[in-house]
């Protein structure tokens, strides 16, 4: 039996026998075709029969002006549900490793102090008075409306642990949709698609950091692929400036995009390639409305810091370790060597002899990404996100051209077995790194003790305290023990923050008492949380620790886990 | 002449005017409500004083003060004038709106003789008048501020005129302004050098050649050691000076050097007729950002002409998305908007603001000595009649004094800095908030500050929001 699919027309549309209007299939719209095929017998239902009439009124006495169309069910393709699958392997991927614990990673834990504020306040928070012991935010906020809406209906578990996880998964299809574009090979979309599903470096930083990341990129690409399709269909322009805007209000890596898209208007003049007035608008408008938007948003902190904003006020300790364990090898390990390799040698032939412009596009992308990391303007695993992402479609583009040599080989015959053999390398390359990284990103979540920790100095220290600890935990200190922090992640609007690192570092390692005191006094710190900084500077205790100056107030029994000491001492000078 | 590029009308021209007069009141009335109508900036207050010594004792070349030679300037003859004809306040801006509207007029003189149409020439005007360095013209008082209509006007009549009246007159016009200030001169001998050459004009090579060693001489003789390469010194590097909107005391708005790109990729094509002098002109002008602060005031008018051909080029470009071409243009439109609001926002909070001004009474009020504070407070406090220790010219002029007042802000050893104290003859010391943010100190009981606390050699006689006056007991009474 033919089930039938029914489409209610609105009521000023009125078919009209031999004028039904017709549509171009694209590659979009397929998906949706299978999702109402799958929805189809809920449509048959005797209780959605009710709700339509509920709604609609008796099929018998209301008007005719609402036309209703038979349409023979359609095939899901094959190539959709194998995507479905990608997609859903990449979620069970994620959600194996984020579900293992309730606890995030300790940059997550700005976000979620912002998103409680906003549930609470409907308003984030940007007079902080516990970060750097008071101190004004400036950042954007939408990611985290994003979280405090889903949270306000979903529950926190599914806001917090499975939403983003879900926007960061979303990254297969819109991967998908881009290498068909370019490619039209569907086996080779589909490859790309799983590959992007375990880029390693995206994995750790979205696993379980709620990190706005997880959506911007996605979005990033998603631009990027209406951009490619906007010169041929003018009606997908408002979406892309949807997506622009979108991206330019989550995270100001949007700038990125603006960069890229002005390299590739440079390639394509130099290369002499036919222009498109329609691109040419696009990057014109990206160009004006994201500097307009972060002039706004940012003006605060461009008056405050001037030019240098663009290094984010970070300090060169910070900036120098993000860069310091970078080597080519680990760089491909991190992005994954098949892109990498297969990347590479599509952006080659495609630039080189074929000279095909969505290449130069993506192209113009990675030479932005490459200039923002030569300056340091960008962190370093932020960089290889995007640069393992824009080799993916690039890889999709590679491979496609491996199959149709390998098709026309004189070891044709043993395709299936190459293609195999594809498949693990993928596996090897990207899958198990990605499944190491995710580990290691687990490990860095607060434990248990951590949480005793914060949890005591929560309830058994004053309101106001300021309590001592390493950069990592500055967050965990303002959102977990909701007490005033010395330095965190945030350095915007922060006066020297790389003098109080070099302090926090005297403080922790330092013998001299009088140094140790004068410091903390300098700060009004009254406890030191002994934790991550056992690690970090390589100690057991402070150095100029003693009981009568420093005496450990938790836990009251020695322990190799975190401990707390609070300053009893004061420093007098005297002219 | 057709009628897309007819010269403006009258009524436009009023319209125009109005609006240039509405844009003066921006500011202006901002600082009414913010500082009581206290012109924006330190160096204004130099200016003012001078204006006054004039009027008081006539035109001496002598800063009774400080007691020391100050080339006679005619932006402060011209805005002694204005304090003789209209009183103090009212003369202050009354000077500030007379310069602001001659600008705006020399504007319309140069749009009007280049062919454009008559919408780039209104479209000039209006940027030109929402530009930071137009709303710098009306808020405070320096002397290079008169040089902008005046060489404006140079260049129109050297451009329009190819009379040797003309070319007398504009030349007559840039020699005065050589007297204004060292950016001053050296943009006067820049314009009439390119002009000698571009004119093929052996007159003005003849009037450069006869103008250079008086405004030389002038500046050797009176100024003694005056530093021309002055502005090298400038706390903030040549990046954080170029666009107002990272912070510019004057600079460039960011959306207005992007129209300019665009109206200059517009008539790319139409190109210029060639000449080698050219390409130098545009070399020697990037070499006055070393003057970045002059460099962005007097560069803005032209480049408000070309971002007006950019904005044009924008609307009469074939756009195939409409929805793209509107909201960029109105984004556009925005971003012009905010770079005007965000600055004047910002000159309505510059110093010196009521908190700087009460803090002067006080010390006006006090009996005479020497005060030591930072080198940009230092005409603030002259402004009392006071003698500073160190202003932004004497920090230039005698570089002991400037390393002798970072030696006493500096340090820690008490017996030192009373001895450095009582050496200089200092009797005050006045503090302000910026001083302690990082003007002078970076942290609280650094240097100075900490010395504060013996109570035998300083007493603190003022303190309120952050400004404080301290009488030091180690240094005569009067000086």
């Amino acid at each position: 039996m033919i089930q039938a699919i029914f489409i209610n027309l609105s009521p000023l549309e009125k078919i009209v026998p031999g004028r039904n209007p017709v549509r171009v299939p694209g590659c979009l719209d397929g998906i949706p075709d299978t999702l109402r095929n799958a929805a189809a017998p809920i449509n048959q239902g005797f209780l959605f029969r009710c709700v339509r009439m509920l709604f609609k009124g008796n099929p018998l006495t209301r008007p005719m002006d609402t036309a209703w169309v038979r349409k023979p069910l359609k095939r899901i393709p094959r190539e959709h549900l194998i995507l479905g699958a990608i997609f859903l392997l990449s979620l069970a991927f994620r959600l194996a490793f984020a579900l293992q614990s309730p606890a995030f990673s300790p940059e997550g834990y700005f976000a979620l102090r912002q998103v409680q504020h906003i549930r609470s306040t409907w308003l984030p928070l940007y007079e902080d008075p516990l970060s750097y012991g008071g101190r004004i935010l400036v950042f954007q906020p939408l990611f985290h409306y994003v979280l405090a809406a889903a949270s306000l209906v979903f529950s926190p578990v599914i806001a917090l642990q499975v939403l983003p996880n879900v926007l960061a998964s979303s990254v297969v299809i819109v991967v998908y949709l881009l290498t068909f574009e370019l490619s039209r090979s569907t086996e080779a979309s589909l490859t790309a698609a799983f590959l992007s599903a375990f880029v390693p470096v995206y994995v750790a930083e979205t696993l379980n950091s709620l990190s706005v990341h997880a959506l911007m990129v996605p979005l990033l690409f998603l631009f990027i692929y209406l951009f490619i399709r906007v010169k041929k269909e003018h009606e997908l322009a408002t979406p892309l400036l949807v997506v622009l805007a979108t991206a330019a209000l989550l995270h100001p890596s949007a700038f990125l995009l603006v960069l890229g898209l002005v390299f590739y208007i440079l390639l394509v003049s130099m290369e002499r390639l036919e222009r498109s007035r329609a691109e040419l608008e696009v990057t014109l408008f990206a160009i004006v409305s994201v500097l307009w938007l972060y002039f706004i948003l940012f003006k605060r902190i461009l008056l405050f810091h001037g030019p240098s904003v663009v290094w984010q006020n970070i300090p060169l300790q910070v900036l120098s370790e993000h860069f310091s364990g970078f080597n080519l090898l680990g760089a491909v390990s991190l992005v994954g060597f098949l892109p990498f390799v297969f990347g590479s040698y599509a952006a080659y032939r495609f630039i080189v002899t074929e000279r095909r412009r969505q290449v130069y596009l993506l192209t113009g992308f990675v030479l932005a990404v490459f200039l923002l990391l030569g300056m340091s303007l960008i962190p370093l695993s932020l960089g290889l996100i995007y640069l393992g992402m824009s080799l993916i479609p690039l890889f999709g583009l590679g491979y496609k051209l491996f199959l149709v040599e390998l098709g026309n080989s004189k070891v044709e015959r043993f395709s299936a077995w190459i293609r195999a053999g594809m498949l693990l390398l993928v596996v090897i390359s990207s899958v198990l790194p990605s499944l190491g990284l995710a580990f290691e990103q687990l490990g860095k979540a607060p434990t248990r003790e951590e949480f005793a920790a914060f949890s005591w100095l929560r309830e058994h220290t004053p309101v106001g305290s300021t309590v001592l600890a390493t950069l990592e935990e500055g967050h965990l200190i303002t959102a977990m023990a909701r007490r005033k922090n010395l330095i965190d992640g945030n350095f915007l609007m922060v006066d020297r923050p790389g003098q109080r690192l070099d302090d926090i570092e005297r403080i922790y390692t330092t013998s001299s008492q009088t140094e140790a005191l004068r410091l903390l006094q300098k700060y009004g710190v009254r406890y030191v949380l002994v934790s991550r900084a056992k690690g970090l500077y390589g100690i057991a205790n402070i150095p100029s620790a003693d009981d009568r100056c420093f005496p450990r107030v938790y836990p009251e029994q020695d322990t190799d886990g975190p401990f707390i000491l609070e300053r009893r001492c004061e420093l007098e000078e005297s002219a | 002449m057709t009628a897309e590029n007819a010269p403006l009308n009258g009524k436009q021209l009023l319209l125009l005017l109005g609006f240039a007069a509405l844009m003066w009141l921006l500011p202006v009335s901002g600082r009414f409500f913010s500082a009581g109508g206290a012109p924006v900036d330190a160096d204004s207050y130099f200016a003012l004083r001078m204006a006054k010594q004039h009027l008081a004792i006539g035109p001496t070349g002598w800063d009774v003060v400080q007691q020391r030679p100050v080339p006679l300037n005619p932006y402060h003859l011209f805005l002694a004038a204005m304090l003789r004809a209209f009183g103090e306040p009212a003369g202050i801006w009354m000077a500030t709106l007379t310069v602001s509207l001659l600008s705006v007029g020399a504007v319309m003189l140069m749009v009007q003789g280049i062919s454009l149409r008559t919408e780039v020439r209104a479209l000039a005007v209006v940027l030109w008048c929402a530009s930071p360095a137009y709303l710098r013209l009306a808020a405070s008082l320096e002397p290079a501020h008169l040089g902008v209509p005046v060489v404006l006007l140079a260049l129109v009549l050297l451009y329009r005129s190819r009379s040797s009246a003309g070319q007398l007159a504009a030349a007559a016009l840039i020699f005065l302004t050589m007297f204004l200030s060292p950016f001053n001169f050296l943009l006067g001998m820049a314009i009439l050098a390119g002009a000698a050459l571009l004119l093929s004009s052996p007159l003005l090579l003849l009037l450069l050649l006869l103008a250079i060693p008086v405004p030389v001489m002038w500046y050797q003789q009176i100024a003694g050691s005056y530093s021309l390469l002055q502005p090298l010194s400038a706390a903030r590097p040549v990046t954080g000076e170029l666009l107002t909107d990272l912070g510019a005391t004057v600079g460039f708005g960011i959306f207005t050097l992007f129209l300019a790109a665009a109206g200059l990729l517009a008539t790319w094509k139409r190109g210029l007729p060639y000449n080698p002098v050219h390409l130098p002109m545009l070399l020697v002008s990037l070499l006055f950002m070393f003057f970045i602060r002059r460099f962005t005031l007097y560069f803005t008018a032209p480049l408000c002409i070309i971002a007006a051909m950019g904005i044009l080029a924008l609307w009469l470009m074939r756009w195939e998305l409409g929805a793209v071409r509107n909201i960029s243009l109105l984004i556009i439109t925005c971003g012009l908007l905010f770079t005007t609001l965000s600055y004047a926002t910002r000159n309505v909070r510059s110093d010196p603001l009521p908190g700087d001004l009460s803090a002067l009474e006080t010390l006006a009020e006090l009996p005479g000595g020497l005060v030591l504070s930072a080198p940009e407070n230092g005409f603030l406090i002259e402004h009392t009649a006071r003698p500073a220790y160190v202003d932004g010219m004497l920090m230039h002029q005698d570089e002991q004094r400037a390393l002798t007042a970072d030696a006493i802000f500096q340090g820690r050893n008490l017996l030192q800095t009373r001895e450095l104290l009582a050496q200089e003859g200092i009797r005050y010391l006045y503090i302000d908030p910026g001083m302690r943010r990082g003007g002078v100190w970076q942290r609280e009981g650094q240097g100075l500050l900490f010395l504060l606390q013996d109570a035998d050699t300083f007493q603190n006689v003022f303190s309120e929001n952050g400004h404080e006056i301290w009488v030091v007991n180690a240094a005569p009474a009067t000086r």
